[in-house]
């Protein structure tokens, strides 16, 4: 299934170096098997392969959300939903 | 300027590249307490819209130049993810109900940014001091660590010297306190 991929702060970074930065934008649709059900199995997805994107996704302060709206792992998702992965947030 | 709406006090935020004028934030805070800017309302209405502060809060961050390291910065990078700046918004004004407020009003820059350069501002209008230190301190305090936004802290003009900011433990500490 196809989900769009979003990602932030250093793990954008990574991604650009994966998918090459025109890939990255606001439009980054992966497809995904249909057993990705939720974040974290689209995450384990996406660490298939080893890199720095891999590295980062693993860091424990990884923050998630679907749609716009902040979640947790567990979170179902679906298709053409818009997943984010972003390192920690860090405004003002 | 984005309206989040309904809540006790009024409540605007904006996400700009651009600078803002701090006097002109203050002056709208202080209009939207009277109601106009000639004070054509009469008291009755002014009464009806319960909008009587008798404390405005204001706080700018500004880009810091000089670490404690002994590194100077040469600019920061904020980046930023609109669509769910939108919905923390929301949630932050929702949580700003705690507070006894008459307007809130918050804007935050992203793009590149220079030493001495405005990049936030948080101005509250209460009816008392106490109400408004806190609820721009508790907004503060969401903004650091709790809304979309990445920084990056360039050292020189080259485009590999830079290190991102990641929120202190005292950034999330500041949060528990006051959530608590």
């Amino acid at each position: 299934m196809q989900v769009k991929v979003l990602f932030f702060g250093k793990l954008a970074e990574a991604a650009n170096q994966r998918f090459g930065a025109h890939q990255v934008d606001k439009d980054h649709l992966i497809e995904c098997p249909d057993s990705c059900s939720t974040v974290a199995e689209l995450k384990q997805f996406l660490l298939q392969k080893q890199d720095a994107l891999s590295l980062e996704l693993n860091k424990a302060n990884t923050v998630f959300a679907v749609n716009h709206q902040i979640c947790q792992e567990d979170q179902a998702i679906q298709m053409h939903d818009e997943v984010a992965f972003m390192s920690p947030l860090s405004g003002g | 300027m984005k309206k989040v709406t309904p809540s006790k006090h009024s409540f605007s935020y904006d996400l700009q590249e651009s600078d803002f004028d701090l006097s002109n934030e203050y002056k709208q805070l202080c209009i939207g307490n009277r109601g106009s800017e000639n004070r054509a309302e009469s008291i009755e209405e002014r009464r009806a819209r319960n909008r009587n502060a008798g404390a405005i809060v204001t706080f700018t961050g500004i880009v810091r130049e000089f670490l404690a390291d002994g590194r100077s910065i040469h600019h920061l990078e904020l980046s930023t993810y609109p669509d769910l700046v939108d919905s923390q918004m929301m949630s932050l004004n929702q949580q700003l109900e705690q507070f006894d407020l008459d307007q809130v009003r918050i804007i935050h820059r992203y793009g590149k940014l220079l030493p001495d350069d405005q990049i936030v501002f948080v101005g509250i209008a209460s009816a008392h001091r106490k109400q408004a230190f806190s609820a721009a301190e508790f907004s503060m305090n969401v903004l650091k660590s709790q809304v979309a936004f990445w920084k990056k802290e360039f050292y020189s003009a080259s485009e590999s010297d830079f290190k991102w900011i990641e929120p202190t433990e005292d950034d999330y500490e500041s949060l528990k306190v006051k959530m608590d």
